[in-house]
């Protein structure tokens, strides 16, 4: 994610916490996201250099009212007309995310098996990485063959390897260097 | 090598197995965005430390030098063309090192510390990170015992103190590297550690300095490190900094060490290569604006401990090569501005024969007078004047040719001394000859000697003392001064040569005509 999402994100984070609104900012800004991924004729009309930043304003006006957008969105949503960044609004979105769990202290976890996990296992999962990253963790999960066995979860750029692969290519690596 | 059977193999990997211990790895990782002339930028890797080290696939390595809001610059170290867009990255926690100790010692490595010789593994396990922080104020004291170079000129008006900084300056093809070799090679059976760090050069020149140093036995004391020309920029950058990692052990560990950073115009230009890639600002002459700061803190890490440090040194002695003899370009002008004085060597001088072609006017040691033994000081005192003399009237003289006498005597002794101080490589002499030679010229025993026969005055002084007069020199090397009773004994040795010597040159021209 570049630095500009992220400091769009960052200023309507700081917005959406000072109105203490958060649920309803975010739940309105990922819906103008999926409506403008949704229709390629917005998309277009937003991003025409040929269309006036006033006629851009008013369509984006009549939108937002019709799906009864927060006023904060749709002022965020004017002023990224302004400044010419329709088209990161997917970016910013996702930004915001990860932004508002941030100040939340929820932490995004990839988990990856080898297997499908119980859901005992996956609530002991989730407990002992709770306990380890100290946040409220938000999972989720795929299915990786190549592990063999065992899990890897990531959380941010931290990586936790306890798959079956990597107790055998450190194996490997042990073996070689002797 | 004894066979090992197959059945024995099995066992060794099953105990490796059964011993084998479940540890859940935790790794810090982030992704390669882009990679291209040496430099990766990478997304995540949210932690990572201003110089960590980052293992990329292929056993390739990284220094983390750029960190940035959503993204992190990294210099490679290896082949990095197998490196693709989207590969994982990872931390190390560790800071770049290269292995430090005695072993080191007559070998030559790669800035990685990776040995080049065929002499095998480095032994020892110890090892120092290349970045550290310069000793501070008090745990230095001044210079005070001499780096002896062997070079007359150098040891006698341009003296250099353990923990001294001194620049060796000049353009292409003027003896820079001669003056090195000829410093190393002086060092033999003393307790100077020479660490000569190779920045940017052919791989053919390094070869020919390893295989002098080799052939003159000057690599029992020598350490060789050597980034060449075809090696990637950041090995160039990080070669006088792993150099000097090296001899920080032994100035450490209370011993002496000097370091020859050759040279360290190539290395700003290496700086510059990979700051341009990280797309950090140019500056002057493209360079990055800390590149003041790069050689800084480099140099700064020579030193001279103090007796509680144990008292041990690391001498620096960075070259730069002028283009063109421009010492005001930017790179030039930074390191004189760091060290403590430079050698100007000049090609001029060095076409009209005076070699080394040191120029004595312009070149200065700010703080190697404290360094030199007293013998010296007390002879050396009037070369400089004589010398300083002697180019100021020179000057003039090509103007007037009616000069009166106390001037021709001064352009000859000038004339003379200037002959006196020329060396040839390779022949490096001891101080006590030097002191004795010098003392011959500026007492004006050579003054009516003619100027082609000053060399070889010279010459012969010396066996003719070391077979008659050995107790000059030993005494001289023992007392380090020279007192009345010593300074007696000089003037007759050098008397008596001269009678000889005189009577010799009236039969060689006798043969002659």
């Amino acid at each position: 994610m570049s630095a500009i999402s992220q400091r769009y994100a960052a200023a309507l984070a700081d917005v959406a916490f000072e109105r203490k609104d958060a649920a309803k900012i975010r739940q309105d800004l990922s819906d103008f996201a999926q409506a403008l991924a949704a229709s390629s004729d917005l998309r277009n009309v937003l991003a025409n250099p040929s269309v006036s930043v006033d006629a851009k304003k008013s369509v984006a006006a009549k939108i937002t009212e019709k799906m009864g957008t927060h006023t904060e969105v749709r002022n965020f949503v004017f002023l990224l007309i302004d400044h010419g960044r329709t088209g990161i609004v997917d970016e910013i979105q996702r930004s915001f995310e990860s932004e508002m769990n941030r100040r939340a202290g929820i932490a995004d976890a990839l988990i990856s098996s080898a297997h499908e996990l119980s859901t005992s296992e996956k609530s002991q999962l989730i407990q002992a990485l709770e306990r380890v990253t100290g946040k409220k963790v938000q999972a989720q999960y795929e299915l990786n063959s190549e592990l063999i066995g065992g899990t890897t979860v990531r959380i941010g750029s931290t990586i936790y390897n306890a798959s079956v692969r990597e107790q055998l290519d450190r194996l490997r690596a042990e073996l070689e260097s002797q | 090598m004894a066979t090992i059977k197959a059945d024995e193999i099995t066992k060794i990997i099953r105990e490796q197995i059964e011993n084998y211990q479940q540890v859940m790895a935790v790794e810090e990782v982030g992704s390669v965005i882009s990679v291209g002339d040496g430099i990766a930028r990478i997304h995540g890797l949210d932690k990572v430390m201003a110089g960590e080290m980052l293992s990329f696939p292929h056993d390739v390595v990284g220094i983390a030098l750029n960190l940035e809001e959503d993204q992190v610059g990294a210099v490679l170290l290896g082949d990095y063309t197998k490196i693709e867009e989207g590969d994982s990255v990872q931390r190390t926690k560790k800071i770049m090192s290269v292995p430090v100790g005695d072993a080191l010692i007559g070998r030559v490595v790669n800035p990685l510390g990776q040995p080049l010789d065929d002499k095998g593994p480095i032994a020892g396990d110890q090892r120092s990170p290349i970045e550290r922080l310069a000793p501070g104020v008090i745990d230095r004291q001044p210079v005070r015992e001499p780096v002896q170079t062997g070079i007359k000129a150098i040891d006698s008006m341009i003296p250099i103190g353990r923990g001294q900084r001194e620049l060796i300056i000049g353009d292409r093809q003027t003896g820079k590297t001669a003056i090195i070799l000829d410093t190393i090679i002086n060092q033999r059976g003393g307790d100077l550690i020479c660490i000569y760090c190779a920045i940017g050069q052919k791989r053919s020149t390094v070869a020919q300095v390893i295989k002098t140093l080799t052939d003159s036995g000057a690599m029992e004391h020598s350490v060789v490190v050597t980034a060449s020309a075809s090696e990637p920029a950041t090995m160039q950058y990080i070669a006088p900094f792993a150099a000097c990692a090296m001899g920080e052990f032994f100035r450490d560990s209370g011993k002496h060490a000097i370091c020859f950073y050759d040279d360290l115009s190539k290395h700003a230009q290496a700086y510059r290569e990979i700051s341009l890639l990280l797309r950090r600002p140019p500056g002057r002459e493209a360079y990055p604006g800390d590149v003041f700061f790069l050689h800084s803190r480099l140099l700064e890490r020579a030193a001279k401990m103090s007796k509680e440090r144990g008292g041990g040194s690391l001498s620096a002695l960075p070259v730069i090569e002028t283009q063109a003899g421009d010492v005001s370009a930017y790179i030039p002008t930074n390191v004189i501005s760091i060290t403590d004085g430079q050698i100007y060597l000049e090609s001029d001088l060095f076409n009209i024969g005076i070699r080394p072609a040191i120029n004595a006017g312009i070149s200065v040691s700010r703080v190697g007078g404290n360094a030199q033994i007293k013998a010296m000081r007390q002879v050396a005192g009037s070369l400089r004047l004589d010398m300083a003399q002697f180019r100021e009237l020179a000057a003039f003289a090509q103007f007037g040719s009616e000069l009166d006498k106390a001037t021709q005597a001064q352009l000859g002794r000038g004339r003379r001394l200037t002959e006196l101080l020329k060396q040839d490589q390779f022949q490096p002499l001891s101080v006590e000859k030097q002191v004795l030679g010098i003392f011959a010229g500026t007492n004006g025993y050579v003054d009516d000697i003619p100027v082609e026969d000053v060399r070889r005055f010279e010459k012969e002084l010396y066996s003719f003392v070391e077979t008659n007069y050995s107790g000059i020199l030993k005494k001289l090397a023992e007392t380090k001064a020279i007192d009345d009773g010593l300074r007696a004994e000089m003037k007759k040795a050098i008397e008596d040569f001269k009678k000889s010597f005189v009577t010799d040159r009236k039969t060689v021209e006798a043969a002659t005509r």
